[in-house]
């Protein structure tokens, strides 16, 4: 039942021998992919991954997923949106004149604009807390979807795994895992090994 | 696992309290009534008499409605959205929902007042009201011929606006003192009296009773309403009851809203005729569903303690978490948000709403009176300190932190109320609050005593409705 196919199997006229990607094992059922990302997991691999056609109950605590660090990118650039309103609501209302002598070009001092307005001082900061909240709330958006965008190198065209014909299945019924080439534990030969061992209906090398 | 079994009841999840909760219950409501007496006897001795035990009722009335409020607001609410998670934790929001009549009792008081007290609460409510020039509630028509002297320097804007109502303030030269913003402040007040006849057809005694009967008689049914019937599904058709349920959420939320909006408006804004916000109702509902949160996450962990509901996860927690979190922050957009309009536009007839808690710069000391702190206790320990320190998961998933801050929260609550109602009563400081915590102890007894004893009557946990086991195998992702 376990064969290891040989890659492009799919126009290979047109592919050249390239990279190694990692290697994938298919697997039938829920329950043997569950069995099989602890084992993986067990194994002492970290760039590796489990692709299924719908969202499994508790495989990403087999998987061993580690909490994201895109809350403190957040952070730091909600941190940065709150300084810029604060510099750009300060520094245009509620400056009278700031002498910068050291800047090359700033030869007259710089002055907001002093705007008298119900009587109000130039410094109220109530009237500024929508700027600087909203800046805030920029900027934190900004790293929470550039941020995801980059965690998961996205955009991304093509992935190699889609030259297999086998993956096609994992939009259906089939599942897989995956163990990439750059993983410091990726040995050619004894990671296609272990995965046939955990019971995989058939195991591929990906090239990139 | 993907034909993972739906988690079921324990036997300890179906168990009802006992007696012990039972006279827990009726202690807490004699507790109560003598804590209320005890109210009223220390407010004549300290001079307060009627007056200030009025008041003292009022802000407490309002903190435990706000609660019943709160809670009818979020079994409604999940009702809408057909919140699966909530399932479990529901029965706790229905039977603080369904404690609505005990708070019509608890009314009468403030009723009392309305018809017996001659103004002593409610100004509107007094006799001689309409009559002008009565007592410090003098009415000055516009256009009348106001002596107009003016000492203050401190501000051009108050004299502009003073100007454009064509009257000006009398106000003795103490910029700083204490004397200085009471008489700024009674001084603003008369000039703005000629507001107040325009309200007259609103504040009267009928009308305000009318309104309240509506509000009672709404929020009342709704909560009785949706207990009986998420009883009912224990041994009725459970799907058929929850779509009933479900579509009468949208109607009730509409109903909710609106009551709630206008008994905001009757019970706190009214105590000063002149005063106006066209966000207090939404500000008074913030502060509900928030106190309804931390009443529920304390229920929780204490009938826990004692053994009940053991299926209530941390992901349960975890998410009452995200609410308590989410109404921090609600109700510090809300309470700024009315704060920046009336700062902003600076107008007399709403500024010295503020200018009376302390919150103003006029005498050019910007603390000028003991109110000035409880602003800032509240701008600190209701919003920015909270809203950090429940900002990380695991602090919601924490069963000591996450109550810690149900129990701090309730209590910023409650200064929340006392600095709304209590400044109507003394300034520009306050005294120390013995009759308003006697009257704590007093409203929040009977309350709470009585929503224990509708706690014994049924089970703990919703465990008629279809929703159940999606409640109980709730996981939160993050």
């Amino acid at each position: 039942m376990t064969q290891v196919m040989d890659p492009p199997s799919l126009d290979s006229a047109t592919q050249s021998p390239g990279k190694l990607h990692g290697v994938i094992a298919e697997f039938e059922t829920v329950n043997d992919i569950m069995r099989a990302a602890k084992k993986t997991r067990a194994e002492g691999f970290k760039r590796w991954d489990v692709h299924s056609p719908f969202p499994i109950h508790g495989i990403d605590a087999a998987i061993g997923i580690r909490p994201t660090i895109l809350p403190w990118i957040v952070l730091i650039c909600g941190i940065t949106g709150m300084l810029v309103g604060l510099a750009l609501v300060l520094g245009t209302m509620a400056t009278d004149s700031i002498d910068l002598p050291g800047l090359p070009g700033a030869a007259a001092p710089i002055r907001g604009y002093t705007f008298l307005i119900s009587g109000k001082p130039f410094n109220s900061f109530p009237a500024f807390i929508p700027v600087v909240f909203e800046t805030t709330i920029l900027l934190s958006a900004f790293g929470a979807v550039f941020g995801m965008l980059l965690l998961n190198r996205l955009p991304k065209l093509a992935n190699p795994l889609l030259k297999s014909v086998n993956f096609r299945r994992v939009t259906a019924d089939r599942f897989f895992i995956e163990v990439q080439a750059l993983d410091r534990r990726f040995d050619k030969d004894k990671t296609t090994e272990f995965l046939k061992g955990l019971g995989a209906v058939s195991v591929e090398l990906i090239e990139d | 696992m993907a034909h993972h079994h739906e988690p079921v009841l324990r036997d300890d999840d179906k168990r009802r309290l006992g007696a012990g909760a039972r006279s827990f219950g009726l202690t807490s409501i004699v507790v109560g009534i003598v804590a209320l007496v005890a109210a009223v006897g220390v407010s004549k001795m300290s001079g307060g008499g009627w007056e200030r035990f009025g008041y003292a009722y009022v802000t407490n009335f309002g903190y435990f409605l706000s609660i019943t409020l709160g809670g009818l607001f979020l079994v409604l609410v999940t009702h809408l959205f057909r919140a699966g998670w909530a399932v479990a934790v529901r029965r706790i929001a229905e039977v603080i929902a369904a404690n609505m009549p005990v708070m019509a009792v608890l009314f009468i008081p403030v009723l009392l007042y309305v018809y017996m007290g001659d103004g002593v609460l409610y100004p509107w409510a007094a006799k001689s009201f309409d009559e002008p020039s009565a007592g410090h509630h003098a009415s000055v028509e516009p256009g009348d011929d106001v002596q107009i002297v003016t000492v203050s320097t401190e501000s051009a804007s108050h004299e502009d606006a003073a100007v454009d109502h064509g009257a000006e303030v009398v106000v003795d030269a103490d910029p700083g003192g204490d004397g200085f913003v009471k008489s700024r402040i009674e001084n603003h007040k008369m000039v703005l009296q000629h507001l107040v006849p325009g309200k007259r057809p609103y504040l009267t005694r009928w009308f305000f009773t009318l309104r309240w009967v509506i509000y009672l008689a709404i929020w009342s049914g709704l909560g009785l309403y949706y207990l009986k019937n998420s009883v009912a599904q224990e041994s009725g058709d459970g799907v058929k009851l929850t779509r009933r349920l479900e579509k009468l959420a949208a109607p009730g939320t509409l109903l909710f809203a609106l009551t709630i909006t206008f008994a905001a408006f009757d019970l706190m804004m009214s105590l000063d005729p002149v005063w106006f916000s066209t966000m207090w109702g939404v500000y008074y509902f913030a502060g509900s569903a928030l106190a309804a949160v931390a009443v529920m996450i304390l229920a929780l962990m204490a009938l826990q303690r004692f053994g009940y509901l053991p299926s209530v996860s941390a992901e349960h927690y975890h998410d009452l978490g995200k609410l308590l979190f989410m109404f921090v922050f609600f109700w510090g957009y809300i309470a700024f948000s009315q704060f920046m309009l009336i700062w902003y536009a600076n107008l007399p007839e709403t500024n010295y709403w503020f200018e009376l808690r302390g919150i103003t710069s006029q005498g050019g000391n910007p603390f000028v009176s003991g109110w000035t702190c409880v602003s800032l206790v509240l701008l600190f320990g209701h919003l920015l300190i909270p809203f950090a320190l429940l900002l990380p998961s695991w602090v919601k998933r924490s069963r000591v932190l996450l109550p810690f801050w149900a129990v701090w929260l309730l209590a910023m609550h409650w200064v929340d109320h006392w600095w709304i109602v209590m400044p109507n009563y003394s300034t520009p400081s306050p005294q120390l609050p013995t009759v308003e915590l006697l009257c704590l102890l007093g409203v929040g007894g009977v309350a709470v005593g009585c929503a224990v004893l509708r706690a014994t009557r049924q089970g703990l946990i919703a465990a008629g409705d279809p929703r159940l086991g999606e409640s109980l195998g709730h996981v939160n992702p993050y």
